[in-house]
């Protein structure tokens, strides 16, 4: 038999391992969290990959919505990556504002009716930006609204099916100086 | 099977790798033998007390260590773990790892007696948790978490009065727990027992379906048509639909008992790592892992997992220690090469293709 203090030491990161694993069970039921990530073992158990999990987001402007190719937007840089992956991870509010947040701070060109970044901007204060390239001007934006999906599969029919997991809409704040 | 003398679950009872203190060991006998067993496997010779020397620098072991063969049983499991555990740090390479951590890595291989040393362990972890805390934690692979776990468990065991019989009880318990949540995953998955991850997993991921199409069980474009579908829902201003996928009816067949198959395995592991075995069914944890290695790996090339699950459970291991090191050993390799398994599919698919 191992001393008492051996004991402790032994089975410190066990426990620690077996706290983890049932918060991310938890978080997986409650809150959507992808049973790939977290440290639950989840991994190989379940058709909900994070890589599968589509994000919809578009612009509500003054001429209707505008879809934002988020997906292109996450080459923005490290930090874009970064949310953009934790958002459709865990799809709960904290990392959806941080997302938007980070959106509106970029400047967005619309070519072909779909909002692309194109740089970011220097007074942060201003955003988001979104130029219309093909109408010319500039478009005036109200809210932006997102959407977050997972595959489901039902076996025997062979189809994959889309589920939405969590709508989010954030708006512009109003009291921003308008450029 | 565990040799003679080796007592408890936790390891023998004897301080065979009791408390800390340097020393350098030059007056022991090499190569000496109690009952039989070989006691000490260091350099013999010239060579010898320049060993010694430096190993006494470095190592925190008793000045003489205990020559019975369950104290050398559990001596030897230490220093493959150890050492399996550097390879890892060396060849692993997270994104976001300081430079420096390869390199620390590689002294603990190279510097006699350092794998022995607490604040070497202790500045490894330093370094080599970086990257995991760089990364936000949703985003982190299992193996990420359980390499964390390992390296302060490591840490820890450094820490205790006899640390190889700590560090062993930690071994058991992770790869125990890790393998119990893993099914407990499997089982409350809507998808998995069905076989509907699998279908799905052998229709979508390329990993597992170029092993299908090169034994001639699925067409090899299926995954990437069908994977083409999912991503299209990423498209700006696409509501996702439901689609057809395509799937191989020989592999819709055989992946419910795939599934079965792999819960039981993995079950198996999970049971007699965390059971309180008798002495003499304790081989049965080296038999699940190596038949779980040898049947997951070449299908799924997750080799940062593998070769993690190896070096924890060669620590928990109590067979004779030659056997042990020839069989993690091999299987270490095994699960390397696993990721050049892509080459591999390419020589023998013309056996198998039309």
């Amino acid at each position: 038999m191992l001393h008492r203090r051996d004991r402790a030491l032994a089975w410190a990161l066990p426990v620690i391992l077996i706290l983890v694993a049932l918060t991310q069970i938890t978080l997986a039921h409650t809150r959507d969290l992808t049973p790939w990530k977290g440290g639950g073992f989840g991994m190989f158990a379940s058709v909900d990959l994070l890589s599968y999990r589509p994000l919809q987001a578009e612009f509500v402007t003054d001429a209707g919505p505008i879809p934002i190719d988020v997906h292109d937007f996450r080459d923005a840089g490290h930090r874009a990556r970064k949310l953009y992956t934790n958002a459709r991870g865990l799809p709960d509010d904290r990392r959806l504002t941080q997302l938007s947040t980070l959106m509106f701070e970029a400047q967005w060109t619309v070519t072909d009716g779909v909002a692309e970044f194109a740089a970011w901007l220097d007074d942060t204060s201003e955003g988001p930006v979104v130029h219309d390239t093909d109408e010319g001007g500039a478009l005036e934006v109200e809210r932006m609204e997102m959407e977050i999906w997972r595959v489901t599969y039902e076996r025997g029919d062979g189809f994959i099916i889309p589920e939405l997991i969590r709508t989010f809409a954030i708006e512009v704040d109003a009291e921003e100086p308008e450029l | 099977m565990t040799p003679p003398g080796a007592t408890s679950d936790d390891g023998p009872e004897r301080a065979e790798d009791g408390p800390a203190g340097p020393g350098t060991g030059a007056d022991r006998p090499a190569d000496a033998t109690s009952a039989g067993v070989r006691v000490d496997e260091r350099p013999t010779g010239v060579w010898r007390d320049r060993w010694r020397r430096v190993e006494g620098w470095f190592s925190e072991e008793p000045r003489e260590l205990d020559p019975s063969p369950a104290a050398h049983e559990l001596r030897t499991a230490a220093y493959l773990s150890l050492a399996m555990t550097l390879v890892i740090v060396v060849t692993g390479s997270p994104s976001r790892m300081p430079a420096l951590t390869p390199l620390v890595a590689i002294v603990g291989l190279l510097v006699p007696g350092m794998m022995r040393n607490r604040w070497f362990w202790l500045a490894l972890f330093g370094l080599f948790v970086v990257s995991p805390i760089a990364r936000p934690w949703v985003q982190l692979d299992n193996h990420n978490w359980l390499q964390v776990y390992w390296l302060a468990a490591i840490v820890l065991s450094r820490f205790a009065i006899r640390p190889d019989a700590t560090l062993r009880v930690s071994a058991r318990l992770l790869v125990g727990f890790a393998f119990l949540f893993a099914v407990a995953w499997k089982v409350i998955s809507p998808d998995f027992l069905s076989g509907a991850f699998f279908d799905f997993t052998f229709g979508t991921d390329r990993r597992l379906g170029d092993v299908a199409a090169t034994f001639g069980l699925q067409e090899s474009s299926l995954t990437s048509s069908n994977q083409r579908q999912i991503t299209a829902w990423r498209t700006p201003g696409t509501t996702p639909v439901a689609e057809a996928i395509e799937l191989s009816p020989i592999m819709v067949a055989l992946t419910p008992w795939l599934a079965w198959g792999t819960v039981l395995l993995e079950g198996a592991v999970a049971a007699t790592f965390l059971a309180p075995l008798r002495e003499r069914w304790r081989w049965l944890r080296d038999a699940s892992v190596v038949l779980f290695v040898a049947t997951t790996y070449p299908l799924a090339p997750v080799t940062g997992f593998g070769l993690l699950v190896l070096t924890m459970s060669v620590m928990a291991s109590e067979v004779k220690p030659r056997t042990r090191t020839v069989v993690y050993i091999a299987a270490f390799i095994f699960v390397s090469l696993t990721g050049e398994r892509d080459t591999f599919l390419e020589w023998i698919e013309p056996l198998f293709g039309d």
